[in-house]
């Protein structure tokens, strides 16, 4: 049956007016779980709040739980399904810069979005920040091509490049998810409370 | 205090995701029929060509190996159609009784051999139970004549050209077709006269 | 308020060991499902229905009408073989052999939005079928050209005069095949020397699938 767009069961216009109504969801869940608050997030990196990673690691494991049950019972054809294509080196430099950024400003680019949006000076200057970024990325464009284009390895997902079935990386994942939520509680325990 | 609130939002949550998932598996049905995935399966036949029987393949065979079915309706069966054969109409191809007879041809190792009344007509079944996943399916290139009461087949001449077509397409732009005009009578042409209709709207 | 206090607080460890172990079950639970195959293409059920259905085909009469009408979103497809294409072929026709129907190289012809795609053959057995594998996988706008080249050949290039008896209607009929045949080179003297039109070389990008990109 699914996906829905591509199948011609929702007509395309309906597009931008589904992905504004995602957008407002997933913007108040940010908001709700308090990710707006750049104190919360680099509590991942100092060890003090873990939020962030239980939060997108709970969101990443009922997703694909919930994808690949909706491929059994043919509700979604899971090969229409758009898969990022990757290009393992400009990944890697990419996410270092991010990581980066992160620390730095303690947002990520959501979550940046929110925080202006509820009036946080830092936020602003992040999210300027952001633009001048993407400015410099542009003019350098010609200079980081080959690093940008290289080594593309296709449409590939992780239980595709470690020769597994999905299922049963799922359900390794998923108990792996369930240790780092058990590991990570024990760390916060331990480590000097902060107030926020 | 304010953490424990969310308690209610969490076993919400737990039991709309358990029902979600036991109302997809009850309400969830097995497809009946399904093409394979594997394209090779028809590909290759079509690539070989080894899918069409010619009516000398026929006698050439032990005839007991072939299960002749009939692809046209049941109208034009009655009025006659080759000895042993079955009658299932395309669009009933997908029907219970009729998949099951086919799934017994198959287990007793029997080709299933398909005409029309050109293999045109058939070529669509064949498709079909190919894709499908049945192996032992060909098509008989038959024409099927219904002359004097009588039913006979004979050869169908399969994608043969009719004409040389660059030879006589070069015979024809140098004027060697000729063709003559044909003068016509005049037909006076009368159109009747339409009455006014009132036309509005609202 | 200390001993309801501690309840909930037992309440909320528990729920959260309870929503541990819903996902991994369930996680599990794909493990376990015993799997079965899984339909490619359309249903087998709307495919029937298709190959029941005439709609595919077209006369040679409104493919002759297009062609010298220029239609901007015609496209021929000949799915003889290359050497039979060679020989001879209608105006602008592209190859792709039976066989190749489904590699990706016609793909990006195939199983796109933009023009009206006519398969033909010398007669409409193989065009038919390629019609069928492509509807099998689900392309739009493919059509099959009754009768394939030699009714091409019967009705336009050598069309059979009507009787006397006949009506109206065939007489222009056989007026309009008679000149759509001049246009495709009938008695028309001077195009003996002419040489071979090149092929009009069609490019087309594959259709790509929607991509929706995000992050957080």
């Amino acid at each position: 049956m699914g996906p829905l767009i591509p199948n011609g069961i929702i007509p395309p216009e309906w597009n931008f007016v589904i992905a504004i109504l995602i957008g407002i969801v997933f913007g108040f869940t940010l908001e709700a779980s308090g990710f707006s608050s750049s104190r919360k997030i680099v509590g991942t990196f100092y060890g003090y709040d873990f939020a962030v990673l239980k939060v997108f690691f709970t969101a990443a494991l009922v997703a694909m739980i919930g994808v690949y049950y909706m491929d059994y019972l043919e509700l979604v054809n899971i090969e229409e399904l758009f898969v990022l294509p990757t290009y393992t080196w400009s990944a890697i430099t990419g996410g270092v810069f991010m990581g980066l950024g992160f620390v730095l400003g303690g947002f990520c680019p959501g979550t940046t979005l929110c925080a202006a949006a509820i009036g946080k000076i830092d936020a602003m200057a992040t999210m300027l920040g952001i633009f001048i970024g993407i400015f410099i990325f542009s003019e350098l464009y010609d200079f980081i091509e080959p690093l940008f284009d290289s080594s593309y390895l296709g449409r590939i997902t992780i239980s595709d490049s470690l020769g597994i079935s999905p299922y049963w990386f799922i359900f390794l994942f998923a108990i792996l998810a369930v240790i780092t939520f058990y590991v990570v509680d024990v760390i916060r325990k331990r480590v000097k409370k902060v107030f926020y | 205090m304010k953490e424990l609130e969310k308690t209610k939002r969490i076993s919400f949550s737990a039991v709309i995701i358990i029902l979600a998932v036991l109302i997809g598996v009850l309400s969830f049905k097995k497809p009946n029929n399904i093409f394979k995935k594997n394209i090779e399966l028809t590909l290759k036949p079509i690539a070989s060509q080894n899918y069409i029987l010619y009516q000398k393949d026929i006698f050439a065979t032990t005839i007991n190996n072939l299960a002749f079915i009939d692809i046209r309706n049941a109208f034009k069966y009655s009025k006659g159609h080759l000895k042993n054969s079955k009658n299932i109409y395309t669009a009933n191809l997908l029907e219970k009784k009729n998949k099951e007879y086919l799934k017994h041809l198959e287990t007793q190792h029997k080709t299933i051999v398909l005409y029309g009344s050109e293999p045109g007509e058939a070529s669509g079944a064949w498709m079909l139970l190919t894709q499908m996943g049945y192996k032992n399916v060909k098509l008989l290139c038959v024409k099927t004549n219904y002359i004097n009461n009588k039913f006979s087949i004979s050869d169908y001449p399969l994608e043969k050209e009719q004409y040389n077509y660059a030879a006589y397409m070069k015979k024809a732009s140098s004027g060697g077709i000729k063709t003559k005009k044909i003068v016509r009578k005049k037909v006076i042409k009368l159109t009747k006269k339409k009455k006014k209709v009132a036309e509005g709207g609202c | 308020m200390s001993k309801t206090y501690k309840i909930k607080k037992v309440i909320v460890k528990t729920e959260y060991k309870v929503l541990a172990a819903l996902l991994i079950i369930l996680a599990g639970g794909l493990v376990l499902l015993p799997k079965y195959e899984k339909n490619s293409g359309i249903k087998p059920e709307s495919f029937l229905l298709n190959i029941m259905s005439t709609e595919r085909y077209i006369t040679t009469d409104q493919i002759a009408d297009k062609i010298i009408k220029q239609d901007p979103n015609l496209l021929l497809i000949d799915v003889r073989k290359k050497e039979d294409y060679d020989s001879f072929s209608l105006p602008n026709a592209v190859n792709i052999p039976l066989e190749d129907v489904l590699s990706s190289d016609s793909e990006a012809y195939l199983n796109q939005d933009e023009y009206d795609v006519v398969l033909f053959s010398n007669d409409n057995f193989y065009a038919d079928q390629a019609w069928q594998l492509c509807n099998r996988m689900g392309y739009k706008h493919i059509y099959v050209l009754k009768g394939g080249l030699n009714e091409w050949f019967n009705t336009i290039i050598n069309p059979k005069e009507p009787k006397v008896t006949e009506p109206e209607l065939a007489f222009k009929q056989y007026d309009f095949r008679k000149a759509a045949g001049m246009y495709f080179g009938v008695g028309n003297n001077k195009t003996t020397t002419t040489k071979v039109k090149p092929k009009k070389v069609i490019k087309l990008t594959k259709k790509k699938k929607k991509v929706a990109e995000g992050g957080c």
